[in-house]
């Protein structure tokens, strides 16, 4: 049984929003965006943990927590930190072995070597990369920052290996290039490169592929595999497709309005959906056979996604569940095992 | 790829894009001529040339208000300037009951139908032990054979001295030297007039008018006889050793100015006005470029730092543009110009007084930027690649100088050029409103036209004005072109 890499408890990341000055000075009450709204969730050691769930259910939020590009605004987690690392972190900074705290603050320099430890794959290729630098200077950067390779040309080598790594041969013909002169694919190759080139154990990969020509996605998520074999990566994968959760993932959340609402090993989540949303998000996924797809299918949810500024009391899904109850309006649901390993959230299986 | 070459490729695209516009090329052309010149004008500038612009000695050989030469083929009458120099020249001797007289007759031919602007005689001559004291006179004997009498005249006491050192210009009592010389139409001469404009009555015919009522003047072509007397009274002095310190004297000189003056002609103080533009020409350009860079430089800095930094710093620099918005500026600068007008006293306040206006000018000028800098930076700093840029562990200093200045580059030129030529045009138009700090750029020679000349001296007037106009039109076309280099990027 492998470690466990990420342990994460009751995060939250609470958004404001901006007032006007006449409600603060009629004394208005500050109002948050919840985008996450205390999630809980484990990452073991060498798995691709996938978090899916509608636009703007905070998956990226969540991301972008785990590779502190922002604060949050509560929480706590356990992340172990690899070998790589473990020299340039002070003991007291750790809580128990190897675990620290990602959320809380850390002495710059900690930050600067969890980066080196942690790192992450945007969604959108075209905006990842700097149109103003060539990719040698992109893969460069990172080098640059935490003082690797002591020469131009020792940095040239390794940038090269970076990009053969990634499928992008010859590195020399991509190097002087400009994000302009190539696919969306190769820069989404290069992205990864970025993140790979500092050596990480962990990274986060915000839907990867969901920018790209359905064609050439395989090859990017099997590039993600064939790197994570290699290096004995964790993955923590955010994806709104479940098709593709279905193909790489181990473990799987599934979230709504910043809440996960299920949790469990893949194959039992999408097999064998127990909560309401989770149910329609599976019928939602197109059939592979095209004969099935054009058939309308009973989806049984209703409604818009409310906004996560304006979160419904009790159970979130409750103005758009099929089975509510009254005590869904009111109380949360709590989180339930519904079989070994599998959890989720949902009066339907809770004890009242 | 390195810094250099970056900054290379980046110049080269830049003046390709520019080169391709007409505004761009004519831009190009004229700023390379403004350069040339500036650079040109800087080298061979007299150091103390700020300095001595406004000291009147030193222009005091010129005509004032004269034309320029080539005002000839305009149909101005241009007189040449004419100097003797009377070292040269032998005089009748006299040697009398203790004095020396050394007569010099002058011949000076007048051919042209115009009044010459001025007679000027300069000794500067180290006179033997012995000599008590000198009187030099000067009469002129005029082509109609008039005479006029001790036109000037100057004693020098020499008892305790042996040097003379004179400037003779001035005509005291021209009123009395011209009735005595036209007795015959003394009554009906305009004495007040005469005292206005002595030199049209030296080198003019005097007649009466159809009506016998009044005397007319015209210019009196022909021979004049310029009658130098130096009378010395001297102790056992023989007067060829007398003659022979004359003759080697420092200066010994008899100019008669002409009308017309140089490549651009002369202001009311005879100064050369060409001097005055060539030399103005580096300052404008330093003017301009100074208030510029140090206006773009604060407005980019607190641009980035306002938009980079957000929170209280930001809300700060945001509220100060504001505040510096809503003050007019051109009543704030006319205050602190006159206030050191009127209570500043050391030599170096024309360049005291320009430093307030431009400091003023400055500290007023960067908010624009400041806020277009800072939406820009705003908006670069929520690029996906920033971010990306954050996880590989970049410093908010590299996130600056890597990601957002490059791009804010072209932006930043457009504006430096923009701002370049408001100083100019500032500095120029305060000196228009009154306020004369002195220093001579294109603008005070302008106020100075405005408050000593008249528009019948365009040669005094229009060029000032045009080159600021060309240097004005200069930055704001290569602005132009610019924008247009810039403008799609901003668009993206
Ligand atoms: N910087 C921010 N400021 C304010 N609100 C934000 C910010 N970032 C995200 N949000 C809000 O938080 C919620 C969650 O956003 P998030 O980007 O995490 O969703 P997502 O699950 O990644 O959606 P998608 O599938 O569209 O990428 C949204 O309502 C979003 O509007
Ligand atoms: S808790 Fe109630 S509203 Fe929520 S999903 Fe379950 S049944 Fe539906
Ligand atoms: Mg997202």
């Amino acid at each position: 049984m492998s470690e466990i890499k990420l342990k994460v408890t009751n995060l939250k990341k609470y958004f404001p929003i901006r007032r006007s000055v006449i409600d603060v000075l009629s004394g208005v009450p500050p109002r948050y965006v919840r985008a996450v709204d205390g999630i809980s969730f484990d990452v073991i050691e060498g798995e691709i943990f996938c978090l899916v769930g509608e636009s703007g259910c905070g998956k990226t939020t969540t991301g972008r927590l785990i590779a502190r590009l922002i604060e949050a605004t509560s929480g706590y987690s356990l992340y172990k930190v690899s070998r790589n690392i473990k020299d340039l972190i002070p003991r007291e900074v750790f809580i128990k072995e190897d675990y620290l705290n990602l959320f809380g603050k850390l002495p710059n320099a900690v930050d600067k070597s969890l980066r080196l430890d942690i790192q992450i794959i945007f969604q959108d290729p075209y905006g990842s990369l700097n149109p103003r630098m060539t990719i040698g200077s992109i893969l460069e950067e990172p080098l640059i920052v935490h003082s690797i390779g002591s020469t131009k040309e020792e940095r040239q080598e390794i940038i090269f290996r970076a990009l053969s790594e990634v499928k992008l041969n010859p590195p020399e013909e991509f190097v002087n290039r400009y994000p302009h002169m190539i696919s969306g694919g190769q820069r989404q190759r290069v992205a990864i490169a970025r993140a790979m080139i500092l050596n990480p154990s962990l990274v986060v990969a915000d839907e990867p592929v969901s920018m790209l020509d359905v064609s050439i996605r395989a090859e990017i998520l099997q590039l993600m595999l064939d790197l994570k074999k290699l290096r004995n990566l964790s993955y923590v994968f955010i994806t709104h497709d479940l098709a593709v959760a279905n193909y790489i993932c181990g473990r799987i959340a599934v979230m709504y309005l910043g809440k996960i609402v299920e949790t469990g090993p893949t194959d039992m989540v999408i097999n064998n959906p127990k909560h309401p949303y989770t149910i329609a998000l599976v019928s939602a996924v197109p059939e592979p056979d095209p004969s099935n797809r054009l058939r309308i299918r009973e989806v049984p949810i209703k409604g818009e996604i409310p906004s996560a500024a304006a979160i419904p009391k009790g159970c979130r899904l409750h103005p758009r569940c099929p089975y509510a109850m009254d005590i869904c309006k009111t109380k949360e649901p709590p989180m339930v095992e519904v079989e070994p390993q599998h959890q989720t959230a949902c009066w339907l299986y809770a004890k009242m | 790829m390195s810094l250099v070459s970056k900054i290379y490729d980046s110049w080269s695209w830049i003046r390709k894009e520019i080169l391709s516009q007409l505004s761009g090329k004519l831009a190009l052309a004229l700023l390379i001529v403004l350069i040339g010149i500036s650079i040109y004008a800087a080298l061979v500038m007299p150091p103390d040339y700020t300095g001595t612009w406004d000291v009147g000695s030193k222009w005091e050989d010129n005509p004032h208000n004269a034309p320029p030469e080539w005002a000839s083929y305009l149909g101005y009458t241009c007189v040449p300037q004419t100097y003797y120099d009377l070292r040269g020249f032998s005089p009748a001797l006299s040697e009398a009951g203790g004095r020396i007289i050394l007569t010099y007759n002058i011949t000076y031919n007048l051919e042209l139908k115009e009044y010459p602007r001025g007679i000027m005689i300069k000794v500067n001559v180290t006179v033997p032990q012995g000599v008590r004291n000198a009187r030099i006179r000067v009469d002129v004997i005029k082509p109609d054979g008039a005479r006029l009498s001790s036109l000037m005249s100057e004693y020098v006491d020499l008892t305790n001295t042996s040097e003379i050192v004179l400037k003779l210009y001035k005509l005291e009592r021209v009123d009395a030297v011209i009735m005595s010389a036209y007795r015959e139409l003394a009554s009906f001469l305009d004495l007040q007039d005469i005292n206005v404009r002595p030199m049209v009555y030296i080198f003019g015919n005097l007649s009466y008018s159809e009506d016998l009522k009044s005397v007319v003047v015209t210019p009196l072509t022909g021979r004049y006889v310029f009658v130098i007397v130096l009378d010395f009274r001297v102790l056992g002095i023989q007067a060829d050793t007398l003659l022979r310190y004359v003759q080697r004297s420092r200066e010994f000189s008899l100019l008669v100015k002409g009308t017309c003056y140089g490549l651009m002609g002369t202001d009311h103080m005879s100064r050369d006005l060409a001097q005055g533009l060539f030399f103005g020409f580096p300052i404008a350009l330093a003017i301009g470029l100074l208030v510029a860079l140090a206006s773009t430089a604060i407005g980019v800095t607190a641009g980035l730092i306002s938009g980079y930094y957000g929170g209280f710093i930001d809300e700060f620099i945001q509220r100060t543009v504001d505040v510096m918005g809503s003050i007019p500026l051109l009543p704030i600068l006319i205050l602190v110009a006159q206030s050191i007008a009127k209570t500043y006293t050391g030599t170096d306040k024309p360049i005291v007084m320009l430093a307030a206006i431009f400091a003023v000018l400055i500290v007023f000028s960067w908010g624009g930027l400041a806020i277009i800098v800072r939406s820009m930076t705003l908006s670069i700093k929520s690029e996906l690649y920033v971010e990306a840029a954050k996880a590989v562990g970049a410093s908010n200093l590299r996130i600056i100088s890597k990601h957002v200045l490059p791009q804010i580059v072209p932006y930043i030129a457009a504006s430096l050029v923009y701002s370049t030529p408001t100083a100019i045009l500032t500095e120029a138009g305060l000196s228009v409103l009154g306020i004369r700090h002195g220093f001579p750029t294109w603008g005070n020679i302008l106020a100075e036209a405005r408050l000593h000349g008249s528009i019948r001296q365009w040669w005094w007037i229009l060029p000032p004005g045009l080159l600021i106009a060309i240097v004005s039109l200069t930055f704001v076309l290569l602005g132009l072109a610019l924008e247009k280099v810039v403008e799609p990027k901003l668009r993206r």
